[in-house]
């Protein structure tokens, strides 16, 4: 696979100064209008905490596309199709999820053209307002902007800049969302192509590009000899420090599963089944975890939908099938959490059974879509 | 009274039903612990039907279909094959267990080891005692 990386800036004025680092993603979006049959991504809504996402199908919707937000975790995989042709621009456990469903034949991979975008994680938007109010003293709505940097969480009212450490506010339990926190894929390398604002000159309005397909590569070309967008080479030291990101982002990912998920595995096999048995107890069976999933695509041959999550088993069989197909398939993406009325850490659980399964055979789930999920498998198997 | 584990069979109805009938006809011994399931082929079994078996009650549950090569349907045994690797470590992290799972390969000639294996099974399981995963009520 071939990768590239450049510095892109959009070419038009406003968006540059408007869009955040650079208005590049605007100004691609607004070049694949007409190119293909959907272009979606997050439409601005006036607050930090929400976004529409939009078909962009007229150029002037550009100018009201809104930059990336991190308390906003939509799933954007559910927004493609089979058969038509989408342009998406998506964080990475939602690139991970499409993977998942192009080994599943729900996508066709040359059908879609994945923008991906870096994420260190994203915020839960009730529980951030909280934390406004109580650590930062401001109220909700006076917040204008929001933006990560240097291991701090920064938010703007329209006259001042308040910050904090991130690793501070985790320990009160506020901060990322719980399956950000252990989540160690943030550069979308699975995408045609990522973009994000590290490894970037600081105040310079430039996205930092790094080109992983053919496809990629096409729509980057176009963009450019259209005149949407500038490209230029990266300065070597700022790419460098792009990769340390990376890896002291992982680096924190891991530790955050030492903390969480790696202390159930060395719970007693009992334990761990008692602390699965309470934790799914509160269950209502809402279903509410099945649908937001992005994984989760049986569409109407669901036997899941058909369980009765109130069945008088230790575990419901609902919750034991979920966790047994997630296993080779969870992207680690939190819906099911979020979406939990009666708050169950069903990321948690799901995360728990997969990296163990990560961690013991290497199977990871939406990376390349070549990989045979090992319950599809049907070549002769190692060892017989 | 004492403990006598349940353990549920699935059985493909080519190698491991002929095994399982030859046992029979030839009168080996076998402990009756085991409730056998016959399906077409071991290639059928949903992992979803060894975890029913562990939510109803079973302490124990066996898997078996042809040798690897002479499959009935050529290649059925390679699935389950994979979806035994899968459901170990499945067991194992929900806390059941995975020794409380077995594949075996059984032929139609080899009612002997069938019921070897039975035996052996049987026995581990007695050991491990009742399955975690038991209701409640039983």
């Amino acid at each position: 696979m071939m990768s590239d990386c450049y510095w892109g800036w959009s070419n038009r004025q406003d968006i540059r100064e408007r869009g955040e680092s650079g208005g590049f993603v605007s100004s691609l979006i607004e070049s694949l209008v007409g190119k293909y049959d959907r272009v979606i991504t997050i439409q601005k809504t006036g607050t930090v905490f929400e976004g529409n996402v939009v078909d962009v199908s007229d150029p002037s919707d550009v100018k009201s596309i809104q930059g990336a937000l991190h308390s906003l975790c939509i799933s954007m995989s559910a927004y493609i199709k089979k058969g038509i042709r989408t342009a998406i621009v998506l964080k990475p456990c939602d690139a991970r999820a499409v993977i998942e469903n192009m080994k599943r034949n729900h996508v066709k991979r040359d059908e879609v053209l994945l923008i991906g975008l870096n994420c260190g994680g994203t915020l839960p938007s009730v529980d951030t307002m909280k934390m406004i109010d109580i650590e930062f003293d401001l109220q909700p709505d006076e917040v204008v902007k929001e933006e990560i940097s240097k291991g701090n969480l920064i938010f703007f009212t329209k006259e001042e800049k308040f910050s904090k450490s991130i690793d501070e506010l985790e320990e009160q339990e506020y901060g990322r969302r719980e399956s950000c926190r252990y989540c160690d894929f943030k550069i979308p390398s699975v995408c045609d192509m990522a973009c994000g604002n590290w490894g970037t000159p600081s105040g310079k309005n430039i996205t930092f590009i790094e080109v992983f397909s053919e496809q990629g590569r096409d729509a980057l070309d176009n963009a450019v000899s259209e005149g949407f967008v500038s490209i230029k080479e990266p300065s070597e030291k700022l790419a460098e420090i792009r990769s340390k990101i990376d890896k002291t982002m992982k680096k924190l990912a891991r530790k955050w599963k030492g903390k969480v998920i790696d202390p159930l595995m060395e719970l007693s096999p009992e334990n761990r089944l008692d602390y699965i048995k309470d934790a799914l107890s509160p269950c209502i069976g809402c279903y509410a975890c099945r649908k937001a999933c992005p994984v989760c695509n049986c569409s109407s041959d669901c036997k899941c939908m058909q369980m009765d999550p109130d069945d008088n088993f230790p575990i419901p069989q609902y919750h034991a099938v979920r966790l047994l197909h997630l296993m080779e398939s969870c992207v680690g993406c939190g819906n099911c959490t979020d979406v939990c009325p009666v708050d169950i850490p069903l990321a948690r659980l799901h995360q728990l059974f997969s990296r163990t399964y990560e961690d013991r055979t290497g199977y990871r789930s939406g990376m390349s879509v070549d990989d045979i999920p090992p319950l599809s498998r049907g070549d002769l198997p190692e060892g017989y | 009274m004492s403990y006598e584990p349940k353990i549920v069979a699935f059985l493909c109805n080519w190698c491991s039903y002929g095994a399982a009938d030859m046992a029979g006809t030839s009168r080996i011994q076998y402990p009756p612990n085991v409730r056998v399931i016959r399906f077409m082929c071991s290639g059928r079994i949903d992992p979803n039907f060894v975890l029913e078996a562990f939510l109803r009650g079973a302490d124990g549950v066996m898997m078996t279909g042809c040798h690897i090569g002479d499959c009935h349907y050529i290649d059925g045994n390679y699935k389950t094959a994979h979806r035994y690797e899968f459901l170990k470590h499945y067991l194992d992290i929900m806390g059941i267990g995975s020794q409380r799972l077995q594949l075996e390969w059984c032929s139609a000639a080899e009612g002997n080891k069938f019921a070897e294996k039975v035996t052996e099974f049987t026995d581990r399981i007695r050991e491990l005692g009742p399955s975690p995963f038991k209701r409640g009520d039983e």
